[in-house]
Parts: C-alpha cells; structure tokens; sequence
C-alpha cells in the first residue's frame, strides 16, 4: 500500500475506536441510570445495543489485521495497530458488562415484582456506578488525546472502586445475615458491584494501552511497582 | 562464547573531497552478531562499511579523520596492512560477481594467493567454505561448471562461500539481496541468521533488517542517529528521526 493511503487508514482506524469508546461510554450511562432508577425498559434497550458494539469490535480487529499483513508497520504504527486490537477486545468487554448491569436490572425489577424482601438501592453503589463511569471518561479522553499522564491518573483510580466493591459486598452480607429471605437480593446487589469492579479494571486496561503507545512501555500487570 | 567488541569506530569523519559524508560516527560492532546498517541513499551507511576494510582507500579527495579498530588495532595505522586487513574482513557486494571460472577456482581463488596449493588442502577448503555458505549440497557436483550457470542465488552464495574461504573474522555485506528474487533473498538470509558470525550488512530493506539483524544503526545525512537492538529500534525507536524514517514518515 502507499503510505499516504496507509496513513489515512491508520488515522480511519483510530477514528473507529475513538466511536467504539464513545459508544460504549453511552451505553454504559444508560445502563447505570437504568439500573439507579429501577427502569425496565430502558435496561432492556441497553441489552439490545450490545450487538452493535461487538459488530464495531469485528470491523476493527478485521481492519487492524488487513493493515498489518499488509504493511508490516513498525514503531509507533505497530504499537498502535497492536493495541487497537486489545482496546477493541476490552471496549466489547465493557459493553458486555453494559449488557449485565442491564440484566441485573431486569433481576432487581423482578423481585420487586414479586414482593420479594429487599433493600432500598445502596447509595453506595449509585456512588460506586459513578466513580466507574469517572474512570471509564478519563480513560477514554486519554486515549482521545493520546495523554499518557492522564492515562496515569486512570491506573491510581482503580483502588477506590475496588475498595467500595468490598464495602458494599459486606453490607449486603450483613442484611442477608439478618434476613435470609434477602439472599435473591442480596446476591443481585453483590453481582452488580462485582460488575462495576469489572469494569474499573478494563478501564485500567485500557488506560496501560495509551501508556504502550505513547511511550512504548509495557506496563501491564506491574504498574503499580513502577509508577 | 562471550561477546566482545570486534570492530570499533572513534569519531570517524570521511569527507570526499569538500563533501563530508560521515559525521563523528562513534559505534562499537559486537562479535557473533549481525548489525545492519539502515537509512536512506546517500546517508553515509555504505561508506562507513567500505571504511571498515579501507574500500575507499582509492577514492581521488578522500580524507579520514578519527580511527577505526579492528580488535584494538587500527586498521588506518602505520602498521596496518590492507591486503590481510581484506582477509580478515572480507566483502559481499550488491550483485553477485563471481570470477568467470568454475565454482571450485572460484572458492580457491583467495586460500591460492595466500599459499594454500596441495590439491587435498584446497579439496577441504572449498568443502568446508560451501558447507558454510549453505550451497555444498546443491553445487557438490557441479564444482567444475563455470559460477555463471547457477541462480542469481546460488551465484551469491558462492560470492559468500569464496569471502567465507579465506576465514575472515567479519563479513561486510553490501545490500547483497538487493539484486535477487524473493526465494533467492530467502536463502541468503536464512544464512546470515544462522551464519553464527560476525556479519555488518548495508540494506536499503527495512524488513530485511528487522528480520536478521541484532543490532540496527540509523544513518542519515552522515550522522549515526541511533544505534541500539534491533527489536527495539523496530517498536519503540528512541529518536523522532528514526521513527520517522521507518514508519515511511520521510526518507
């Protein structure tokens, strides 16, 4: 291929996941205000838009793979291209986690349907959906700007979330204690939170790919020792 | 074996004539290893390579400043001599150019004019020298037909084989595949990766590089840019000029 052409593929591609992210991110706030405001309808809406993030998830990996057997890019164009197809597979990820929290959603409706015994929603975990969603922007303006100090900031995020994940599973613990007809409950809210975990890692995953493409260093699994 | 440094140059200057093609060039070529030199046409990369075995010695205007040394000794010295400095480092060129002889006078030709004349002796050499340039068993009975009638491939592998002749300690090379086809370029490079010696390669073929080379030095307008493993240049280039340059961005 002519490198002009390559380029404009390359810059195409960044395109793509730059509204994969955006997408995504969407689809995320409509799946924790589905689920802070108890809404059926529109956790089933999240549902359904999964099948368009994995169609975008394809069309990447497909293209990032043609413009590597094809150009045998180096450098800074084979980091990018390698890490386009990692950041697709975690931003499917993520949409994935999208599609649960609006399962989850549909479960707490249900038991409420039901007449089931349960707990008011735990402002903890309204508090643990928006510190995510916090991440889940800064990772996605840090790689938007291609800001490996930004993308930093991401990877110093992740021990708030994982810390409230713990809280709210022992709260949840300790009404089921109290209440064994809360297990169904109590197993939907520990689920949800487990989710949101979930997704503060990917954030994290994702931010370390803008830190290797930017920089050209490996910091997956160790950054913690070496920031 | 433990690598050392086989070749090193000390603020290597080389003008032709007002022109100055290489700029304070300070490197260190470490044994066993292939180094490639990379950058574009008139970078000063075969220029340097031709330095390392006094190729341009006959250049009309051409004037070396700095020194370089081959296991601590000069090769520009007093002492130096250039017919055994050519022995120890011997050259393959861009296009193959065997002598119009056969394959066995071919291979005899260097170890001849150094002495070596039993029949028995030279019988081992040209033996050993094609085994070594991986050509033995596709040429063992053909050692009387001229050279001219192999593949451009098999051509330069017996270009190979009559360098390898002489035992040299390094191998220059010379853009030595820019000339043949994609299998032929194969062969040639599949030796130099498992030649297990010390082999400096000019390329123009940033793939090539990439593919058989440990280390990589960067020429451009005269000045070594960087020098470093070849798998990190190729990922994460330290200057802004070499990573332009082999992602295609200029050059």
């Amino acid at each position: 291929m002519v490198m002009g052409l390559f380029f404009n593929e390359l810059a195409s591609l960044r395109s793509s996941l730059e509204t994969m992210g955006h997408e995504v991110r969407n689809m995320l706030e409509e799946a924790v205000k589905a689920l802070v405001s108890g809404d059926g309808e529109r956790a089933k809406k999240v549902i359904e838009s999964d099948r368009a993030i994995n169609n975008l998830e394809n069309a990447i990996v497909d293209k990032a793979i043609n413009l590597i057997a094809t150009n045998q890019p180096v450098a800074g164009d084979l980091r990018f291209l390698a890490s386009s197809l990692r950041l697709a597979t975690e931003l499917e990820r993520v949409g994935d986690l999208g599609s649960n929290l609006g399962r989850r959603t549909l479960g707490l409706k249900e038991l409420e349907n039901q007449g089931a015994a349960t707990n008011p929603f735990p402002e903890k975990l309204s508090h643990m959906a928006e510190r995510t969603m916090a991440m889940l922007d800064l990772t996605l303006k840090a790689f938007d700007d291609r800001n490996p100090v930004l993308a930093e900031e991401v990877l110093n995020m992740d021990d708030e979330i994982d810390e409230l994940n713990r809280i709210i599973k022992a709260t949840v613990l300790e009404a089921v204690y109290e209440d064994g007809h809360k297990v169904a409950w109590g197993l939907e809210i520990i689920n949800t939170a487990a989710h949101l975990e979930r997704l503060g890692d990917h954030a994290t995953n994702l931010a370390e790919e803008t830190i290797y493409m930017a920089r050209g260093k490996n910091v997956r699994h160790h950054h913690i020792h070496i920031l | 074996m433990v690598e050392q440094v086989i070749i090193e140059a000390k603020d290597v200057s080389f003008f032709y004539g007002q022109f100055q093609a290489l700029r304070n060039i300070n490197l260190e070529i470490m044994s066993k290893e292939v180094t490639a030199f990379i950058g574009p046409s008139g970078c000063g990369k075969s220029t340097f390579l031709k330095l390392l075995n006094r190729m341009n010695d006959f250049v009309v205007g051409a004037r070396l400043a700095g020194d370089i040394l081959i296991y601590g000794s000069s090769v520009y010295g007093r002492e130096a001599d250039p017919v055994d400095i050519r022995r120890r480092v011997g050259m393959v060129f861009q296009r193959p150019n065997p002598f119009p002889k056969s394959i066995y006078d071919n291979i005899c030709y260097g170890p001849r004019l150094v002495g070596v004349r039993k029949p028995a002796d030279l019988d081992i050499v040209v033996e050993k020298a094609l085994r070594a340039a991986a050509l033995w068993d596709e040429v063992k009975d053909l050692l009387g037909k001229s050279a001219f009638e192999l593949s451009g491939g098999q051509q330069q592998r017996v270009c190979i084989a009559r360098a390898l002749a002489l035992e040299p300690d390094i191998l220059l090379m010379d853009e030595p595949t820019s000339a043949l086809d994609p299998i032929a370029t194969a062969k040639v490079e599949e030796w130099i990766k498992s030649a297990g010696m010390s082999i400096v390669i000019v390329t123009h073929n940033m793939q090539q590089a990439a593919r058989i080379s440990d280390r990589t030095a960067f020429f451009y307008m005269g000045e070594l840019v960087e020098f470093g493993p070849t798998l990190e240049l190729f990922t994460s280039p330290k200057e802004v000029r070499t990573e332009n340059y082999i992602t295609g961005r200029f050059g």
